[in-house]
């Protein structure tokens, strides 16, 4: 009998545990409308033509501190990383333009673009700039801190005539119970519903909703200045970026991803691209295969990673133009949607959770297993592990 | 008298029901513009072909089903635009009537349902609706090959246009049981069976003979597992069918008036930002609402703080800078928005919805920042989704009115 209170005991407290531990995991998806601890925007632009805003915010009530990072993939095949840090006061807004940086000038004028409390020296992008920025938030030695006190958005501003497009920058929640993890340079994108990690876990769909390549916007069709049927295109781009990033030995990021589109008719088709490091690219690029060319208006297409590979994030943005071209057209950006996560429940593009099981992590890592004894220091998942790792700091 | 057992026992039970108490009232504490939702609102869709109050403009809906089961949904359409006392010409907070006149807001609705097919996308311009969806067989006679835009029941699919041109108001969608059409979970295992639409609207206006765009996510409240299927949605608080509201939205921001110059000092854009507003409890039974009081806390990069505070009834747009100042432009120079007031150029506003007893009063919104090029060139604009922190305590109700 007191064997058996003894048990019930202990079932009742580490139920009452693991509940408590499930409800520390419980939200593990990237998000682009809350504050996280590494803020990514997948696509800045600093060239002759357009420039790119930059709005961050600390959301908490103590001083955050972050190490930046620009990634310029403006030349393909040539990888090139600048770090700089800031800090920002008690729920303080900053901002810098890509193309002009910030300076730290304790005299600038009330009301002017430097006015606040400078968040330390930001350095411009080189002319011609096409790339990332990545904010990893740290504490005042530098160590990476699971806070989730960072949180910003992105405009990009056509420099001739001032048109915007605007969107989230998408954050990684940390998970902030002690005792998960390390606070080492390599950031573990493993927090997920089902195993309490470092930082949430990289998407393992995204799902976009778009329009046929090229197909005429019916708005300007008929409200605009549009001479004859192709004259009023609407031009989707599509920009992603790895979840995963070696920033100490610069090793890009390389990812290749499975696609179906769907029309209003149901008509499934697929293709597959890679990204590496960064792809920014129109819909209508002969790399889709034509899948997004299709009869109706309405597109929607699943990305998923293939097996082995991790995670995308991303944005899209539309260009509408009329028949004069030019300065009259319209860019709009917006956030992809996610689905699932790449490190526990991997799906295929057609849905269906994969079966096939690796060690994430730990000295087997990348092996196959079937239970997690078989990946000592790691997890048997049926996902891929990414990582961030940061440059060691002197 | 107790036992040490017997207490001992009691205290670990106590820490069970709390932790699960703990974990029922944190777990829903999400909606969500990046993922699927069992509950699709489009806080801002406006319709003015004509160009009544500017530029003519009108809106894409953008809805897909992201399942790989065939889905259905109950759609209402809020009309907010208002009309002047005395000749019932539209107005707004923007443009005004005659002296001696007041812009009356309104608060209709028109609702409608439709099948969607599985993983199918749709699109359709606020003014004009779907009358024939692509695979009810009837404007494509052969239909679709995998599905169906009929309903399990036979009734067919059809999207109306919005109640008037020009249109100022919301759309708002709930997933429902195809053959029942009454509120259900989603169908989906990798999203954890949230719900399975998304959606996005575009707003595009010519302005000078030129194109202009704006576009943000809908935002999707998602389900939780238990969903009781009538039509009073419970949204966060006791007995959720749905997650609930954030407690506060969070957004980034320019000051009114903020002059940004770009590309280096070759360019410069004044910027002004509207915010709308719409509430995430609504009765379509009655076709009532109560006003709603909004707190504001704004924080300038000199880390100084302000308060303010404004309300609304059913659907609000708004400039920050007629937060706190009389309607229009004459009173902005004095706003706490206004960054001649402010002296920094970026801000971050916390808005916080006053609950009352009965429910939280949880709002959704999305901004519009409208830039004006030095260059005299046209209004440029862009939209983005608010930011979402916390969850409402109390919940609110989404009560549907009868489908048939």
């Amino acid at each position: 009998m007191r064997m058996t209170m003894r048990n019930w005991w202990i079932a009742a407290a580490a139920t009452a545990l693991g509940t408590v531990a499930a409800a520390g995991v419980a939200s593990a998806d990237l998000t682009t409308e809350k504050s996280g601890s590494i803020v990514v925007y997948p696509k800045v632009i600093g060239t002759s033509e357009r420039d790119t805003l930059i709005q961050m915010m600390n959301t908490g009530n103590a001083t955050a501190h972050a190490h930046c990072f620009y990634i310029n993939a403006s030349i393909r095949g040539r990888w090139i990383e600048t770090d700089f840090d800031i800090w920002l006061t008690k729920q303080q807004p900053t901002h810098w333009l890509a193309r002009s940086g910030r300076t730290v000038n304790f005299f600038d004028a009330f009301g002017s673009d430097g006015a606040g409390f400078d968040p330390g020296l930001i350095p411009p992008v080189p002319l011609g700039f096409q790339g990332e920025l990545r904010c990893v938030q740290v504490d005042e030695s530098g160590a990476p801190l699971r806070a989730n006190k960072l949180k910003g958005s992105a405009t990009l501003i056509r420099i001739a005539d001032g048109d915007v497009s605007e969107y989230n920058a998408i954050a990684f929640p940390g998970n902030p119970n002690a005792g998960v993890g390390n606070n080492d340079n390599v950031l573990d994108l493993d927090n997920t519903p089902g195993h309490a990690g470092e930082y949430d876990a990289c998407p393992d769909t995204l799902t976009i909703n778009t329009f046929s390549a090229g197909i005429d916007d019916p708005i300007v069709t008929e409200l605009g200045d549009c001479a004859v049927s192709g004259d009023c295109p609407i031009e989707t781009f599509l920009t992603l970026v790895p979840c995963a990033q070696d920033l100490e030995r610069l090793q890009q990021g390389k990812v290749t991803i499975s696609i179906e589109t769907f029309d209003e008719f149901e008509t499934v088709l697929s293709t597959s691209i890679t990204v590496d490091c960064w792809l920014n690219a129109s819909l209508a690029d002969p790399i889709f295969a034509g899948v997004f060319k299709r009869d109706t208006l309405a597109v929607t297409a699943r990305f998923n990673p293939v097996p082995g590979n991790g995670g995308v994030i991303g944005v899209g943005e539309e260009l509408r133009s009329d028949s004069d071209g030019g300065l009259d057209s319209a860019w709009a950006a917006y956030n992809l949607h996610i689905e699932g996560n790449r490190f526990d429940a991997a799906r295929n593009v057609a849905g269906v959770l994969r079966t096939a099981l690796t060690c994430a992590g730990g000295s087997n890592a990348g092996d196959s297993c079937t239970d997690g004894a078989q990946c000592p220091g790691g997890t048997c998942v049926n996902g891929v592990l990414d990582q961030i790792v940061l440059p060691e700091q002197p | 008298m107790w036992t040490k057992a017997s207490k001992m026992r009691r205290a670990v039970t106590g820490v069970f029901i709390g932790s699960v108490l703990f974990l029922a009232s944190n777990a829903g504490a999400d909606v969500l513009s990046d993922q699927s939702g069992a509950i699709l609102v489009y806080p801002k869709v406006t319709v003015d072909t004509s160009g009544v109050f500017g530029a003519p403009q009108d809106t894409i809906i953008q809805m897909t089903n992201t399942s790989n089961s065939v889905v259905s949904a109950r759609c209402f359409y809020i009309n907010a635009t208002g009309h002047c006392s005395n000749n019932d010409e539209p107005c707004n907070e923007q443009v005004a009537c005659e002296t001696g006149a007041t812009c009356v807001p309104q608060w209709n609705k028109r609702d409608f349902r439709l099948t969607l097919t599985k993983r199918q996308p749709l699109a359709w311009r606020a003014s004009e609706g779907l009358s024939d969806l692509p695979c009810d067989g009837i404007g494509s006679p052969d239909g679709c090959a995998l599905g169906s835009n009929i309903g399990a029941d036979g009734s067919v699919s059809s999207i109306p246009p919005v109640q008037e041109d020009p249109f100022y108001g919301e759309l708002r969608c709930i997933q429902v049981d195809s053959e029942s059409f009454q509120p259900t979970v989603g169908l989906n295992d990798g999203n954890l069976r949230g719900g399975d639409l998304k959606g996005e609207a575009t707003i595009v206006s010519i302005v000078a003979d030129a194109p202009d765009a704006r576009k943000y996510n809908a935002v999707g409240i998602q389900s939780m597992a238990n969903n009781n299927n009538d039509d009073v949605l419970q949204i966060g608080g006791v007995d959720a069918e749905y997650n609930a509201c954030p407690s506060v939205l969070t957004l980034n921001h320019l000051f009114e008036g903020a002059t940004v110059i770009y590309g280096a000092g070759a360019g410069s854009s004044t910027v002004r930002t509207d915010l709308t507003v719409v509430p995430c409890g609504v009765d379509y039974l009655t076709d009532t609402t109560d006003p709603i009081v909004l707190q504001f806390l704004i924080f300038n990069e000199f880390e100084q703080r302000f308060s303010a505070s404004t309300s609304f009834d059913c659907w609000r747009n708004l400039a920050l800078a007629d937060v706190d100042t009389r309607l229009g432009p004459f009173g902005d120079s004095f706003s706490i928005f206004s960054a001649s007031v402010q002296g920094t150029l970026g801000g971050q506003t916390r808005v916080r919805p006053v609950g009352n007893a009965n429910q939280s009063n949880g709002i959704l919104g999305v901004l519009d920042e409208r830039w004006m090029s030095a260059s005299s060139g046209p209004e440029r604009t862009a939209a983005t989704n608010v930011h979402f922190e916390g969850a409402v305590s109390i919940g609110d109700q989404m009560i549907l009115s009868p489908d048939n």
